[in-house]
């Protein structure tokens, strides 16, 4: 493809269609062999905006970023922070706003544009968060000593540990239904 | 001078020196050294003047009592074995005795009856050998005979039959009561069939644990089967939302043609007006092609501010030269450039319109494809459903062996009658009703013959009759004479495992009629969608009677949806849509229960939801096509669950419409199948001021309990029919009075039955005998918070 490199505006509107497609298939198939940003000893994590901070979620749980839903169904006792559920690949699976679950405060939360589908092991949660930001890299955590949600800070970002949330979550929610 | 019969505290059981520790409280009751007193030879119960009549009334419950005993025993002499429902008859008959003795203070029969209830225990699990544990039975009610015999003829209860009982027994090498370890008792530690724990009976009729499933493949895979299938179904709703979205581009696109047709014409007329020019040379000035693209152009440029002046128009450069146009060497056709346009427009245009045509029969066509493939996916649901149903046939013919093995073993006629045998159920709900009402006709059905046999020779019916009212399927299940209490008891993991409802009425044969209504299909519910606030919800048909838009008023109680809920309430408009529940008998009170809206009907295959977020009065989740999660309710478990929290937290339950009150006494409803303890406690409660209703046993309470409206309710556990278990189950899935109280009067008093009534809802457990400054006090406590 002699056009690859600095392909001018004017010769992408030139091509056909199946040109078109080649190039296209030529890019995805060229940047297929950009080395990995990350190495053994890092790990990516994307930027989450919350109304009072950021933080940041490990990709290796992020199974999909949806909009999210326009109904979500509420159940009853459950945490302040609980959402409600929505179905996602045909079963349900609980939501929490990530604001409040992090900051533990009842107020209402910002507007939710994104919703992460996070899994670990065979627990599977939504994340309301308000936006997402960029992705970066982050050396790899030795989850055996942690016992906290958030597990530190990169500048400004709290760095959460989803495994301990998943399960601190669930079995928060599964008590709601002790208590009712 | 010294005792004949010394008296050996350590021969008696935990529940003797309970009966005793209990008297000794008692004002009346002397407190004694028991160890160093001698018993004398006859006790004259303490029985007062006023109260001979009393007295009276127990003897003649205690002989018939005794009649039934004797021919349970009969009974066992015939069957032979640990399988005879004698035992389970002598076993209830000897516990009622043995509770009404200790109440009028006759404690040697009630010893006596708490032996022979005891024995028929052991016989019934193999600690004593069955001809053994018949002869120490026989001599048990015996024993209670003459006891009663010097009861009734001297007033005076004669101790020795008792001694001469412990002798007999002691001769045969039958200990009545088990060894006793220190923590607790084997009757704790091994509680017999017809005193399982609900744990324990989830175990025998939990299909998932131990029940023999008839599928002949993998059920998982039936399962994934049923999902996938549904799967497909929930497409529906996307697809038809993509077809409109075809259908609406469709429309563009005709509209567009015509834009595009009329454009045409405008530009052959454009067309031909600049030939006209060209011909007359009078090419100078750009008109507008019409009058009406003139006007447009003046209105634009007035709403700009500018006067409309027709441009100039430059000559169009491929314009040929007037003496080209003029001279024509071969006389053909010429065409000008904006000839060729109008050309290429015109062909270009019928191609969109060929197109469109195309694309419009290609639409019917998918159209027709995508109904002919929902109908096929419908169906595919539809038999990969009925792969779970089985016939009704399949528990008929486990109840008709259970019936005849217990006709055989009774020597008695008893008829089976049943129809309905082909309509089809859920073979897991099939499964698990299976045991329990078998169970049912061995042991309840049975004492009820046991019973009935010493008075009257008559045949018995049993019947069961499947019927398809709507969605749903009715199982009659009846008896032709009154039965054994703990129907519902029985039944109820059945019940709580498949969702289903039950109800017990008395039949025109003197019987008592339960009524299980059962989905034909435990996935798939059909029922209403409506709206809480912004939420949509599913609640089953089978819990709705009516939709009423009346103004509230009417109703028994009223509640509001998004209360029981629990969500922020949204008053919506006046005439919200008012949800009549299903009663299960007609002596129950109308619960009704308010909704934002009633939008619709749905038929939506329902899942368990995960284990984290199961909540009571919500059965299960369902996905519609659009992939929003709905909540399958269970109404009539949110008003319980919604009244337990009010009770939990001192609350009175808020409801729309409460139920008309006036004020009156504070009454009490004996329950209980004691004619002498009703009239005893009846006696008491009266002397202090209380009115008091009566009731022989939980139906009868039942059928009574919303009309005479009782404050509180004295509730014994054992009783025919629907016993104190049963009662419990019932109002605790039914709550009638939200704030009547309920304490349990009964001699049972071992820590499992006590938690068994505080699960379902008593408020507090009293044993027999009670004092009256204790049951006085219970009553007090309950009924003063309360205003009563």
């Amino acid at each position: 493809m002699p056009f690859l490199d600095d392909l001018p505006a004017q010769r992408l509107q030139q091509m056909t269609d199946e040109e078109f497609w080649n190039y296209a298939r030529a890019q995805a198939s060229a940047s297929s062999k950009i080395p990995a940003l990350h190495n053994a000893s890092t790990e990516q994590y994307l930027e989450c905006d919350l109304r009072l901070g950021t933080c940041l979620i490990a990709l290796s749980f992020i199974q999909e970023v949806l909009p999210p839903p326009q109904l979500i169904a509420r159940l009853p006792q459950v945490p302040s922070w609980m959402a409600g559920v929505v179905a996602w690949r045909g079963e349900p699976v609980a939501v929490i706003h990530l604001e409040r679950y992090v900051f533990d405060n009842d107020d209402e939360p910002a507007g939710s544009s994104m919703l992460l589908i996070v899994t670990c092991e065979d627990i599977t949660l939504g994340l309301l968060v308000a936006n997402i930001g960029p992705t970066m890299a982050l050396p790899v955590h030795n989850p055996e000593a942690q016992t906290e949600v958030v597990r530190g800070k990169h500048e400004n970002s709290l760095i959460l540990d989803i495994p301990l949330l998943l399960v601190d979550a669930m079995q928060q929610i599964e008590a709601g239904a002790e208590y009712a | 001078m010294p005792d004949p019969f010394p008296f050996d505290h350590s021969k008696l059981s935990p529940e003797d020196l309970e009966v005793l520790r209990a008297f000794h409280e008692m004002e009346d009751f002397a407190p004694k050294d028991t160890s160093t007193t001698q018993l004398p030879e006859a006790v004259k119960p303490e029985i007062g003047d006023e109260e001979e009549d009393m007295l009276l009334i127990f003897a003649g419950e205690a002989d018939e009592d005794i009649g039934t005993m004797r021919e349970a025993l009969r009974q066992m002499e015939q069957d032979d074995s640990i399988d005879s429902p004698g035992l389970f008859t002598l076993q209830r008959r000897a516990h009622k005795l043995r509770g009404a003795a200790l109440a009028i203070g006759c404690d040697s029969m009630a010893t006596i009856a708490h032996h022979i209830e005891a024995i028929a225990k052991r016989v019934k699990v193999g600690h004593i050998p069955y001809m053994t544990g018949l002869m120490a039975l026989v001599q048990g009610v015996h024993a209670l005979e003459l006891t009663l015999e010097s009861v009734v003829e001297k007033e005076q209860e004669s101790i020795a039959p008792l001694l001469d009982l412990e002798k007999d027994l002691e001769a045969l090498g039958v200990q009545a009561q088990e060894e006793i370890p220190a923590a607790k008792s084997d009757e704790e530690q091994k509680p017999t069939s017809d005193e399982q724990p609900a744990e324990a009976q989830d175990e025998t009729i939990f299909p998932e644990k131990n029940l023999t499933i008839m599928h002949p493949f993998d059920r998982t895979r039936l399962d994934h089967l049923l999902l996938h299938t549904e799967q497909l179904v929930e497409q529906q709703a996307p697809l038809e939302d993509a077809q409109k979205q075809v259908a609406a581009a469709l429309q563009e696109l005709q509209a567009a043609q015509a834009r595009l047709r009329r454009l045409e014409t405008l530009f052959s007329m454009l067309s031909y007006s600049g030939n006209n020019a060209f011909h007359s040379q009078d090419v100078q000035l750009e008109r507008p092609p019409s009058s009406l693209v003139e006007r447009i152009l003046r209105d634009a440029a007035r709403r700009k501010g500018r006067d409309y002046a027709p441009k100039e128009r430059a000559t169009a450069p491929m314009m040929p030269s007037a003496e080209d146009a003029l001279w024509d060497e071969m006389e053909i056709d010429r065409y000008t450039e904006t000839n060729l346009l109008a050309h290429s427009l015109s062909e270009a245009i019928a191609d969109v319109s060929t197109a469109t045509s195309k694309l419009q029969q290609a639409f019917a066509r998918l159209e027709a494809v995508i109904a002919q493939h929902m109908a096929k996916a419908s169906l595919a649901r539809g038999d990969a459903l009925a792969l779970r149903n089985m016939p009704c046939r399949r528990l008929i013919e486990r109840l008709q062996a259970a019936v005849t093995l217990l006709a055989t073993r009774l020597k008695r006629e008893v008829q089976f009658e049943f129809s309905g045998e082909e309509i089809e159920l859920d073979q897991e709900i099939l499964d698990v009703l299976a045991e329990p009402l078998s169970q049912l006709v061995r042991e309840n059905f049975a004492e009820g013959v046991q019973a009935a046999s010493s008075k009257d020779d008559s045949s018995y019916r049993i019947w069961l009759h499947a019927r398809t009212p709507g969605s749903e399927v009715t199982l009659e299940f009846g008896f032709s004479l009154p039965v054994a209490g703990g129907l519902v008891d029985v039944l109820h993991s059945a019940l709580k495992y498949a969702s289903l409802s039950v109800s017990l009425q008395r039949n025109e044969e003197g019987g008592i009629t339960l009524f299980l209504r059962v989905p034909r299909s435990k996935g798939v519910v059909q029922g209403l969608l409506v709206r809480a606030g912004e939420q949509q919800l599913i609640i089953p048909f089978s819990q709705v009677r009516r939709i009423d838009y009346a103004e509230p008023g009417q109703y028994d109680t009223l509640y509001s949806l998004t209360l029981l809920l629990n969500f922020p309430e949204i008053r919506s408009g006046k005439d919200r849509p008012i949800l009549l529940l299903e009663r299960n008998a007609d002596y129950e009170p109308q619960l009704a229960v308010q909704v934002d809206e009633v939008i619709g009907q749905i038929e939506i295959v329902m899942r368990p939801s995960p284990n984290y977020l199961r909540r009571p009065g919500i059965p299960g989740m369902a996905i519609d096509g659009k992939g929003n999660v709905l909540l399958v309710l269970s109404l009539p478990e949110l008003i319980k669950q919604y009244v337990k929290r009010c009770q939990n937290t001192g609350e009175l339950p808020e409801v729309l419409q409460p139920a008309v009150e006036e004020h009156r006494q504070p009454t009490v409803m004996i329950v209980d199948d004691s004619i002498f303890i009703r009239e005893a406690i009846s006696q008491t409660l009266s002397y202090h001021g209380y009115q008091v209703k009566k009731a022989h046993d939980g139906l009868e309470a039942l059928e009574r309990l919303w009309d005479e409206a009782p404050d509180a309710l004295l509730l014994d556990i054992e009783m025919p029919n629907m016993n104190g278990f049963d009662l419990l189950h019932v109002l605790s899935a039914r709550p009638t009075r939200p704030d009547m109280k309920i304490i349990m009067l009964t001699s049972r008093f071992s820590d499992k039955h006590k938690e068994r009534a505080f699960a379902l809802g008593a408020h507090d457990y009293l044993t027999k005998p009670v004092i009256d400054e204790v049951l006085i006090g219970t009553l007090r406590r309950l009924l003063e918070p309360i205003g009563v």
